[in-house]
């Protein structure tokens, strides 16, 4: 079930499910995108989910269909069987990738090791990829304190790096400009144009981390 | 078979030279935006002219466009957009006019000088040219890695065409107005009203930062009064973005595939390729439109495409 949608463009209905982020939310987009993906409709051009909305891009001469699919979402009991595939992401927290290591203990008053300890002992959830090709979402620690971004986003953040920002944390696909901390750096191939399945990772899937020394990564 | 292709030699890329089509259907989940050519009237016109499939890619130029040479083959090429360039055929040096067919063969040159009061330009070549499909497309998204800019001392490959009668648009027509339509944007009650009032009263100027990923305003203030920051959310091109400073970024084709600013309203598919051809310093106002009128003007803009094909008339 979702709250409400409306059409916010001549080609674009965005679906919303509540304010409230949490995995509950997510699930019910999730659950809706992959419902409408294995439909296969040729007239949906996009179908983009996010934390708590799901965007949905139709070909202008099929707005009735949309609508209809849309009204199907909200009267039908939908239960797709969402594969939930888990990965275990090897992770090292070492000095030279931890970029933001000083900056975090100095500025959040927190000892390194401690939020190592919590990332580590997080079941991540895949809210959603994007931004950049693969980058997944993922939430969400426990912890009691915001960390913000960073007032200017770094201009080489490297590939691979895992950045955190608050309770959520990303990995970054490739070198990029960003504004993520950066707490280490991961072992994982998030987007390959190589490969018949672009991404490793999609939304819905767990991800738990194991910590790894330098020569590992 | 080799005689079958002609070869384009690159002598100067230009300032920002792609292979563009319609870019990519359903992949933005993944976080790939959908791309393609940025100025999709101009790019469509230049396969109309050519009878080409409407789908066939194309070069695009931005500002300061390539100079090619025919290594091998005969081709014909239309360039479309408001350019400045020059053909060398036959030795003889000639300027071009946009929007008309011409045929060119070994020796020959290309001279794409530069736009005119426009940013983006595109050259269309008979039966395209031969380039790596990836997901349907075979456009450059370059913040994907997904193909490459076109770069000097490349050769691009494509079929040879016989050749044939030249054709061109009847009336040139240079696109004046300075009036973008835009329809409500799903963050607008994070602005206030006076704000909003501001937004459509005041003239925006376009900043030099234009990019095909987005195009930065400036010399209106429009500040949201609820919070600089949305929970991320998939995003479409032509929406209007405004974070703290409050110069709205106008999303462009390369856009990021979702965003956390508040989006105070999208411009209407019929006006994009307008306020992307803006160049640096072009003041222009927005004008509110209901969605019922974007769905009318999206079909007449269909209709004005599927015009210009009766608008052809022989030249030579």
């Amino acid at each position: 079930m979702f709250k409400s949608f409306s059409q916010i463009s001549e080609q674009a209905f965005l679906i919303d499910y509540g304010s409230l982020i949490n995995k509950e939310t997510n699930n019910n987009v999730i659950n809706h995108f992959k419902y409408i993906q294995n439909l296969n409709y040729k007239f949906i051009l996009n179908i983009v989910p996010s934390f708590n909305k799901l965007l949905i891009l139709f070909d202008i001469q099929y707005k009735k269909d949309t609508l209809n699919l849309i009204n199907q979402l909200k009267s039908k009991k939908i239960n797709c069987v969402v594969k939930k595939k888990k990965h275990l992401i090897k992770i090292c927290y070492d000095e030279e990738f931890a970029l933001d290591k000083n900056y975090i203990e100095q500025n959040f008053n927190l000892n390194f090791e401690t939020l190592i300890n919590i990332h580590l002992n997080t079941n991540f959830h895949v809210y959603m990829l994007g931004f950049l090709p693969g980058l997944p979402f993922l939430g969400t620690m426990k912890l009691n304190f915001s960390i913000p971004r960073k007032n200017s986003p770094r201009i080489k953040v490297p590939g691979s790096s895992v950045g955190i920002v608050n309770n959520l944390c990303v990995i970054y696909p490739f070198d990029t400009p960003g504004g993520w901390n950066i707490i280490g750096k991961a072992k994982v191939d998030l987007f390959n144009i190589n490969k018949t399945k672009l991404c490793a990772i999609t939304p819905g899937d767990q991800i738990t981390f194991k910590r790894v020394t330098k020569t590992e990564i | 078979m080799k005689n079958q292709f002609f070869e384009l030699k690159v002598l100067r890329e230009g300032f920002t030279t792609t292979i563009q089509d319609f870019g990519f259907k359903n992949l933005q989940h993944l976080g790939i935006t959908s791309g393609g050519a940025i100025d999709d009237f101009s790019y469509q016109l230049g396969n109309i002219i050519l009878s080409n499939k409407i789908t066939t890619p194309s070069i695009e130029f931005t500002k300061f466009g390539p100079k090619l040479l025919v290594k091998k083959g005969n081709l014909k090429i239309v360039i479309t957009g408001n350019v400045d360039f020059t053909l060398t055929i036959d030795n003889k040096i000639i300027q071009g006019s946009v929007n008309r067919s011409y045929n060119i063969t070994e020796g020959d040159l290309i001279d794409i000088r530069s736009t005119i009061d426009s940013n983006y330009g595109y050259l269309s070549i008979k039966n395209g040219l031969v380039s790596n499909l990836f997901k349907g497309s075979f456009s450059t998204l370059t913040n994907s890695k997904i193909g490459n800019k076109i770069t000097i001392n490349q050769i691009l490959k494509g079929h040879i065409s016989k050749k044939t009668l030249n054709y061109k648009i009847k009336d040139n027509f240079v696109e004046n107005e300075k009036i973008i339509r835009v329809v409500k944007g799903p963050q607008m009650n994070y602005f206030k009203i006076k704000d909003i009032k501001k937004f459509y009263s005041n003239s925006f100027t376009i900043t030099n930062k234009i990019n095909r990923i987005g195009v930065r305003l400036t010399n209106n203030i429009i500040k949201p009064f609820k919070s600089f920051n949305i929970d991320s959310e998939g995003i479409t091109k032509g929406t209007i973005q405004v974070p703290g400073d409050g110069n709205p970024i106008i999303l462009a084709s390369d856009h990021p595939t979702i965003g956390g600013y508040p989006k105070i309203a999208t411009v209407i598919v019929a006006d994009y390729y307008k306020i992307v051809q803006y160049p640096e310093n072009t003041s222009f106002y927005f004008k509110e439109v209901s969605i019922d009128e974007a769905e009318i003007l999206l079909n007449k803009y269909n209709n004005k495409l599927i015009n210009m094909k009766k608008q052809l008339i022989k030249v030579d």
